[in-house]
C-alpha cells in the first residue's frame, strides 16, 4: 500500500487536536489526548499502520531524568514547592474535601473523604447545638460545673 | 592514518585470472564548512575533512528556505561541493558510501489549514577536480527520491524539524584505482543537491515557510560524510 504523505494524513484528522504529521519518523503529534483506535481507523488505510501517536510535551521521554530525585530535590530551601518542585493542591487531592480552611477547625473522614466540616467551639454554654461543632475540654468541664452547681442548688432545695 | 575500519579484501583483478589480496582502509571524510576559505589550490569554505576535530568556528549546516503562497507548492534546492584540499596522495578503489544528513523544517504555517515542507530528491556526485585547470570529471552521480514531508500546525518547532539521513553507493571499480593529490594533480569533491518544497492549503490565509538543511560535521550529531575505501 501507498503511505500517503503527511499533508493528507493532515487534512484526514482535521476533525482532531493535531498538531504535527511527521512521514520521515512516521509519528503524528496531538496537543491533546486522542483515542488511538479512532486515529487508527483514520490512517491504516492510507498506509500508516505503524505510527507513533504522541501527545505533544506530555507523551515524549524527559530527556534529563537524571536532574528529578531526592537528592537534589531534598530541600524546600533550594527548591521550593510549586515553582520549581510542582505538587498538588489540596483540592486536587482525590480523598480530600477541604474548602477554605479557618482557625479552629479539624479533619473529619465522612462519606469517604477527610473534610473540614467540625469546628472546635470554646463556648462554656454550648449554645451553638450543633453537630458540626465539637466543644473543648475547657467549655465542657466549666458547662458540666455549672450545671452540676445548679442542680445541686435544685436538690437542696 | 587513523584506522576506521581496516579490512581484507580479495576479488579478482580486471581480466578475471588471478585473485588479488590487499588491504583497504574505508577513510571518512567529513563535509566542514570553514569559517574562513581556503585559497589554495582552489578556493572555497567546503571541504571534505580528513581528522577531525575541525573549524568549529563554522556553520553547522547549510540552510535554504522556501515559501510558498497560498494554493501552492513551491522548490527550492541546497547545491553544494565539497572539496578535499589536502594535497597529499591518496588512490581508492571499490564502493565509496556517501552518508548525507539533511534537516526539513516546517517554520511557518497558518493556523488552522496547516502547511507542509516536503523533502524530495538528494543528488550526490563524486568528481574529480583538476588543479591545473579547473575542470572537473565525473567518477560517479546518483540521484535519489525520498518524498517525505511533514506537515500540521506549528506549535512547537521542535517537534516540526526531524532529519533523516541517506546513504547512497558509489562503485567506481577496483582497476584503475583513481589517484587523487598533488602528484596525480587531482582533488576528491562530492557535490550534494538537496530538492525541497513547501505547500500551503487553498484555504490557509498563512504562506508555508520551510527551511532545508545540509548539516555538516561541526554539528557532531548530525554530520554528512563520504567514506573511501583508500587503497
Amino acid at each position: 500500500m501507498t503511505k500517503a504523505t503527511a499533508m493528507q494524513v493532515f487534512s484526514a484528522l482535521s476533525l482532531y487536536p493535531i498538531s504535527i504529521v511527521d512521514a520521515l519518523n512516521t509519528r503524528i503529534y496531538f496537543s491533546e489526548p486522542v483515542s488511538e483506535s479512532a486515529i487508527h481507523a483514520i490512517v491504516d488505510p492510507l498506509g500508516w499502520t505503524d505510527v507513533n501517536i504522541l501527545i505533544i510535551d506530555e507523551d515524549l521521554i524527559d530527556p534529563y531524568p537524571q536532574y528529578l530525585n531526592s537528592t537534589r530535590h531534598d530541600s524546600l530551601l533550594r527548591h521550593s514547592l510549586g515553582t520549581v518542585v510542582p505538587h498538588d493542591n489540596l483540592s486536587g487531592l482525590l480523598d480530600c474535601d477541604i474548602d477554605s480552611p479557618a482557625d479552629g477547625e479539624i479533619l473529619v473522614y465522612a462519606s469517604s473523604k477527610w473534610g473540614n466540616v467540625i469546628t472546635i467551639d470554646s463556648d462554656a454554654t454550648l449554645t451553638a447545638n450543633s453537630d458540626d461543632n465539637i466543644a473543648t475540654q475547657k467549655a465542657i468541664k466549666e458547662y458540666v460545673d455549672v450545671e452540676s452547681l445548679i442542680n445541686a442548688i435544685i436538690l437542696r432545695g | 592514518m587513523v584506522q576506521s575500519i581496516r579490512t581484507v579484501t580479495m576479488t579478482q583483478d580486471p581480466d578475471y585470472g588471478t585473485l588479488v589480496l590487499g588491504y583497504f582502509q574505508e577513510t571518512p571524510f567529513y563535509a566542514a564548512i570553514l569559517s574562513n576559505p581556503v585559497t589554495d589550490p582552489l578556493t572555497t569554505s567546503n571541504i571534505l575533512l580528513y581528522d577531525p576535530p575541525a573549524d568549529l568556528n563554522g556553520p553547522d549546516y547549510i540552510e535554504e528556505s522556501v515559501t510558498a503562497s497560498v494554493g501552492n507548492t513551491i522548490e527550492n534546492d541546497i547545491d553544494e561541493t565539497f572539496t578535499f584540499v589536502q594535497t597529499k596522495g591518496f588512490s581508492f578503489a571499490g564502493t565509496l558510501h556517501a552518508l548525507v544528513n539533511v534537516t526539513i523544517d516546517l517554520d511557518q504555517t497558518d493556523n488552522t489549514y496547516g502547511g507542509a515542507a516536503r523533502l524530495e530528491t538528494i543528488l550526490v556526485e563524486l568528481l574529480k577536480y583538476k588543479i591545473s585547470d579547473g575542470t572537473t570529471s565525473q567518477l560517479g552521480i546518483l540521484t535519489h527520491t525520498i518524498n517525505l514531508d511533514i506537515a500540521g500546525i506549528i506549535t512547537d518547532a521542535k517537534y516540526a524539524e526531524p532529519s533523516l539521513t541517506e546513504l547512497f553507493l558509489f562503485n567506481v571499480g577496483v582497476s584503475p584505482k583513481i589517484d587523487i593529490g598533488q602528484t596525480a594533480g587531482y582533488l576528491l569533491q562530492m557535490r550534494v543537491k538537496v530538492t525541497f518544497s513547501a505547500h500551503t492549503p487553498v484555504a490557509a490565509s498563512t504562506q508555508t515557510i520551510a527551511k532545508c538543511k545540509l548539516n555538516c560535521y561541526s554539528n557532531l550529531t548530525k554530520n554528512t560524510i563520504l567514506k573511501v575505501p583508500i587503497v
